[in-house]
């Protein structure tokens, strides 16, 4: 009983003084009112003008406690101040925060190296204290053509940049308990060579944005590059291109120093980010 | 006749300054803690040789009180090799995640930055230098970096570095540190280079209970 009673009194203060906005003064718990159940709660006694949703709160709150003092409580009520308790138990004892991603990869720019369509891989990667709690981590999208032709004679002539639009959908829901390792995506773009063989023609990432909120990010490509000549004219060749074994390393710093890229390329992405339950741990944003 | 005078004492040694004291460590799980999870994202420079891979070395030094986590790796390293785009871009796209606990504000990181040049030949320069200090609030922000490359004491001197045909440079004149805000560094001229883009996200941590007021 004692246990049930400090969590109703500590949960009711927060929520009441999240109403106020006022963190330092806290209103003194609801007494029970000793002549009975008709006294209302002491934030309408002193005559300050109160919010609505305050009014409402407060008179059930300390009704509820009366009645438990006087042991005219129902069998129902006990039920469901205890489920109330429970939650509220499990929520304050919170140990992840969650990270829900929405958004998509919208569209790519090439400049004058996009010939064909283009498909793109995504990935996206994170640290050891994370965990996708659900939605789909990694996609491909569909084969793109550009509206614009994009020979480089057309495009100059009719002033528009070839844009390949996916507009491929994101969403995944993340749990973690540091911000360390934040979700990255790690995107590798397909296209086709002058023998129409399918060769890589941009990597790239970016990291999911901490904050709260829509964001669109725009990825810059690279391709990587064979360290000879040689090597570089025989890929180009037989439509073997220096590319990557793995291109998830792209979301981490090992190993990145022995990488040759060319640069070249955009992939624009948009993020809508929310989170949950970061305020726990006195995060900000 | 006069006393030659009594041989002084030895003079007393140069009073060694008395160690900053370390602040305080606070209570565990009140720590003001520090996120700093971004990209180093591209370098823009238009006018070098296209046939020049440029890399960049970078390296986040914070004061005594800053405590580092995770490995100390991942606070120093080196990008990838880039070829510019046909804009003069330079595109490393390097992760950054820095984790901090700091148990004193003074000394706040900074991103210290040499960007070097892989030419043709295979030969390692030094291009130029450049530094900034992380973000002190919460939040996106993306930073230009302006960096800056030393000027040679002659003429002769510097048209062979222009020309890179010495080969010999590369080599420091002090560590980076030092260069980027020593005093090494009031004896320099220098000249403007390239620009490289940072783009940074910040979360902090017990911010509030430290009364930390970044506007």
């Amino acid at each position: 009983m004692a246990s049930f009673n400090t969590v109703l009194h500590r949960t009711q203060d927060e929520a009441t003084q999240n109403l106020l906005g006022t963190v330092d003064t806290p209103l003194p718990p609801p007494q029970p009112p000793p002549s009975g159940p008709s006294q209302l709660g002491p934030s309408v006694s002193n005559g300050a003008p109160i919010p609505p949703a305050l009014e409402v709160t407060a008179p059930i709150g300390s009704a509820q406690a009366a009645s438990r003092l006087m042991g005219t409580e129902t069998e129902d009520t006990k039920r469901s101040r205890a489920d109330d308790a429970q939650r509220e138990k499990t929520e304050m004892q919170a140990t992840c925060f969650r990270m829900v991603l929405n958004g998509e990869i919208e569209s790519a720019e090439m400049g004058s190296g996009g010939h064909g369509p283009l498909m793109c891989i995504f990935s996206m990667q994170h640290g050891p204290d994370w965990t996708v709690v659900s939605g789909a981590s990694d996609g491909i999208t569909q084969l793109a053509c550009a509206s614009v032709p994009t020979s480089s004679f057309v495009t100059s002539w009719r002033g528009g940049l070839a844009e390949f639009v996916w507009s491929f959908p994101l969403g995944v829901v993340y749990k973690s308990t540091s911000p360390f390792g934040w979700p990255r995506i790690v995107v590798t773009v397909y296209g086709t060579d002058l023998c129409n063989r399918r060769v890589v023609k941009g990597y790239g990432s970016v990291h999911v944005p901490c904050q709260p909120g829509r964001h669109t990010r725009t990825i810059r490509l690279y391709c990587p590059l064979s360290s000879s000549p040689l090597t570089r004219l025989l890929g180009a060749l037989f439509g073997n291109p220096a590319q990557l074994v793995d291109p998830r390393i792209l979301a981490g710093t090992d190993g990145r120093e022995v990488i040759r890229v060319q640069s070249g390329g955009k992939v624009r992405v948009h993020f809508d980010v929310m989170l949950k339950d970061t305020s726990s741990f006195n995060y900000a944003f | 006749m006069t006393a030659l005078p009594a041989p002084s004492a030895p003079a007393p040694p140069a009073p060694v300054p008395a160690p900053k004291p370390r602040a305080p460590p606070c209570a565990p799980g009140d720590e003001f803690e520090l996120h700093f999870i971004g990209e180093l994202e591209w370098l823009a420079w238009a006018g070098l040789e296209v046939d020049d891979g440029l890399f960049v070395d970078y390296s986040c030094e914070a004061g005594m009180d800053w405590l580092p986590i995770a490995r100390k790796e991942g606070f120093v390293g080196q990008t990838q090799t880039c070829y510019a785009d046909a804009h003069g871009v330079y595109v490393f796209n390097h992760p950054i995640d820095f984790h901090y606990i700091a148990d004193s504000v003074a000394s706040w990181p900074q991103l210290h930055l040499q960007v070097f040049k892989l030419d043709a030949a295979g030969r390692v320069e030094t291009l130029a230098y450049g530094s900034m200090t992380l973000p002190n609030a919460c939040g996106h922000r993306e930073v230009t970096v302006r960096t800056w490359r030393p000027l040679q004491r002659n003429v002769l001197e510097e048209a062979r570095t222009v020309s890179s045909t010495s080969g010999a440079d590369g080599a420091l004149p002090a560590s980076r540190a030092e260069v980027l805000h020593g005093e090494v560094r009031s004896k320099m001229v220098t000249k403007t280079s390239g620009s490289i883009l940072v783009a940074l996200d910040t979360i902090f941590r017990n911010a509030g209970k430290h009364q930390i007021l970044t506007g």
